[in-house]
């Protein structure tokens, strides 16, 4: 098979999501409403698998929208980053689908939750595959539309008032991603990535695209939670309810992340010095913050919206050395975090319906939920980085390629990921004492969790458990994207083809008779 | 969302409806503005137009309607128009798609007849068409939503 002949591959994963989002505004019964909500998710992964396969081999498909040709019309684009991105997204998605499938709630369901989670897909897996800076921003849009509605669905007190801040927050990082994008287009003449990365290639290092690509860092460092601009995380995804709060905390801020690592590697990556610093100084204080951050909380899963922050300072870590073993690591630990953190978000689910309560000290809950108490160990272990988990291989990595590269803020960096480490370790066992160990208290009740809540869990769980498992694979994926990430040249060939992009002249006008 | 049973003396009027003046005109401007509209969306494919500013002129036309008369002139609840107007435009798009050809690619021809001489029919009028709808619906949701804030509204945790 050609490229050509896959051309379709990169848009299914975003119109299945979208198609079915459309069937789902539909008032269908519930059972419908579920197996259509499965039966997309499954295809939206199935899709993704299929982009991861056909990428594997170094390929990237592009996909034109409307017939125009790339740097003039809108392409969708999948490299190995891309698919890879993709199909983590995807299963995420499938996660969140059954653990609302499991966990009825009839007002919001009324009020199209389905519906709008779909939405969400649409936009995350738009962000992903997308081959253009303006269509990222669409694809922005279309995400944070469709959280916004869910952040506020149902009403409560609490949503209310985090949604807002989480929805102010985004718009203004939207306001300024456009203006980045008119920046970039007076500069460079184009927002398509390949183009763009051309043009800055042609160009060499430069003030003027050096100031864009950090004007774009701190929108995407906004996206993804990055220290200071981080502070509506925290609130906002324990407001949610469970299974959109799962998808929210696993993957919306790795949109983030993702947009970084396509806009300096493959985009702008002439002069990297001021980024990576930024990228470097702002990971390193953004793990301790996270870290520090688990630690004063009580709450399920406000203790892991901060694991979430602290995941997202490592990679910004590892993006910012800038070394091609820095890039494998990160890439690495892309699918360690993001699986992590919906099992996580799936136990905390668990938890706090068994407990019937958010806090988490409940005490002698391991007599109750034994293998939910396995699991939670399992990905402790993964989120604080300790042997024998994937979450050990990928910041072992990670420290190596920062004690490998050597400048004195790297080394800041590395002091900063293993002191993070140590107080994410003690965080997550004050969670194991507080809740699964010691004796029960016969005056708090424990109630039963549906199966199919509990199967979510050992799912996510035993997934983090395959990444333990196949690291070797995973890491030489990592390497192959890497390697890929580094080599533009390939992405911009893809995307435009071989010939040099040739800008017809402006049409003349017709004569006045 | 299913719109709020209305209290029974309605949201006050606004201050201007009833005014035998703008009630006059506002007929005749209604239908002008409505006119323009349908010939931006007519021609939006090919030329400046389209279906998001005639949306957006039938969306006022509805308002100075709803101004001069108190009541809206749609029938339905304008959130219905979303999702029909989502679902059309995204058909349009899906068709070549699935044919194996280039999502949202448009499909064109001329029909040429006696009284209008040649003119181009692209599928691209059935997008603008959807995306009529989406903008009539939305921005009439809100703006409808708007006139009928009642401020004594409580969320559930409100002591």
């Amino acid at each position: 098979m050609t490229p050509a002949d896959l051309a379709w591959l990169p848009l299914a994963p975003i119109l299945t999501p979208m198609g079915l989002g459309l069937l789902l505004l539909y008032p269908w019964r519930r059972p419908v409403r579920v197996g259509l909500a499965f039966a997309g998710a499954l295809l939206t992964l199935l899709f993704a698998a299929g982009l991861v396969a056909a990428t594997a081999g170094g390929t990237v498909l592009s996909s034109s929208l409307g017939g125009w040709p790339a740097p003039f019309g809108i392409v969708m684009v999948a490299d190995r980053l891309a698919a890879w991105m993709s199909l983590l997204a995807a299963l995420s998605g499938l996660l969140a689908v059954w653990q609302a499938a499991a966990d009825p709630d009839p007002v919001r369901e009324k009020h199209h939750f389905f519906a709008l989670l779909f939405f969400l897909f649409t936009g995350v897996q738009m962000s992903f595959l997308t081959g253009d800076l303006f269509n990222l921003f669409v694809a922005f849009e279309v995400m944070l539309v469709a959280s916004y509605a869910l952040a506020v669905l149902g009403s409560t007190r609490e949503q209310l008032r985090e949604g807002f801040r989480y929805i102010v927050m985004n718009l203004v990082a939207s306001a300024l991603l456009v203006v980045t994008c008119g920046l970039a287009y007076g500069v460079l003449g184009t927002l398509n990535f390949a183009h763009l990365a051309q043009r800055s290639a042609e160009l060499g290092p430069n003030t003027t695209v050096t100031a864009v690509g950090v004007l774009l860092l701190v929108v995407f460092a906004a996206k993804g939670a990055l220290f200071p601009l981080g502070f509506w995380l925290p609130g906002t995804y324990p407001a949610l309810p469970p299974a959109a709060g799962a998808f929210f905390a696993a993957v919306l801020t790795k949109v983030g992340i993702y947009a970084l690592m396509r806009v300096f590697t493959t985009v702008f990556p002439q002069d990297p010095a001021l980024p990576n610093t930024l990228l470097l100084g702002l990971g390193a204080v953004t793990m301790l913050f996270g870290a520090f951050g688990a630690v004063s909380q009580r709450e399920w899963r406000r203790i892991l919206s901060f694991t979430v922050i602290s995941s997202v300072g490592y990679l910004a870590f590892g993006l910012g050395l800038g070394t091609p073993e820095a890039l494998r690591a990160s890439v690495a630990y892309l699918a360690v975090s993001v699986l992590v953190t919906a099992a996580l978000f799936a136990i905390a689910a668990v938890a706090e319906r068994a407990a019937g309560s958010r806090l988490v000290r409940m005490r002698g809950m391991l007599d109750f939920l034994p293998l939910l108490a396995g699991c939670f160990l399992l990905c402790a272990l993964t989120v604080a980085g300790l042997p024998p988990t994937g979450g050990f291989v990928a910041k072992y990595a990670l420290v190596r390629a920062g004690l490998a590269q050597g400048s004195p803020l790297a080394l800041v960096a590395v002091v900063s990921a293993l002191l993070a480490s140590l107080v994410l370790l003690y965080a997550m066992l004050s969670v194991w004492r507080g809740f699964f160990w010691g004796r029960h208290l016969l005056t708090f009740p424990v109630y039963r969790v549906p199966l199919g809540l509990r199967g979510v869990a050992y799912t996510a769980t035993a997934l983090v458990a395959g990444l333990t498992l196949f690291a070797g694979p995973l890491f030489g994926w990592a390497e192959a994207t890497a390697r890929e990430l580094r080599q533009p040249e390939g992405y911009i060939r893809g995307v435009l083809g071989t010939d040099p992009v040739v800008i017809p002249p402006p049409p003349t006008l017709p004569e006045e008779p | 969302m299913t719109p709020r049973p209305r209290d029974p003396q309605g949201p006050a009027p606004a201050p201007l409806t009833g005014d035998p003046i703008l009630r006059s005109t506002s007929r005749a401007v209604f239908a002008l503005v409505l006119l323009f509209a349908f010939l931006l969306l007519w021609r939006g494919h090919n030329a400046p137009g389209g279906g998001f500013i005639a949306g957006l002129m039938t969306a006022s036309a509805l308002l100075l309607h709803r101004i001069a008369y108190g009541s809206s002139a749609l029938r339905t609840d304008p959130v219905r128009l979303i999702p029909w107007g989502l679902a059309l435009s995204f058909t349009t798009g899906l068709v070549p798609y699935l044919l194996g050809k280039p999502f949202l690619k448009s499909d064109y021809g001329y029909i040429t007849t006696a009284i209008t001489g040649e003119f181009e029919w692209a599928t691209a009028l059935l997008f603008d068409l959807g995306v009529f709808l989406i903008v009539v619906g939305g921005s009439l949701t809100i703006a409808y939503a708007l006139t009928d804030v009642e401020p004594q509204e409580t969320v559930e945790g409100d002591e």
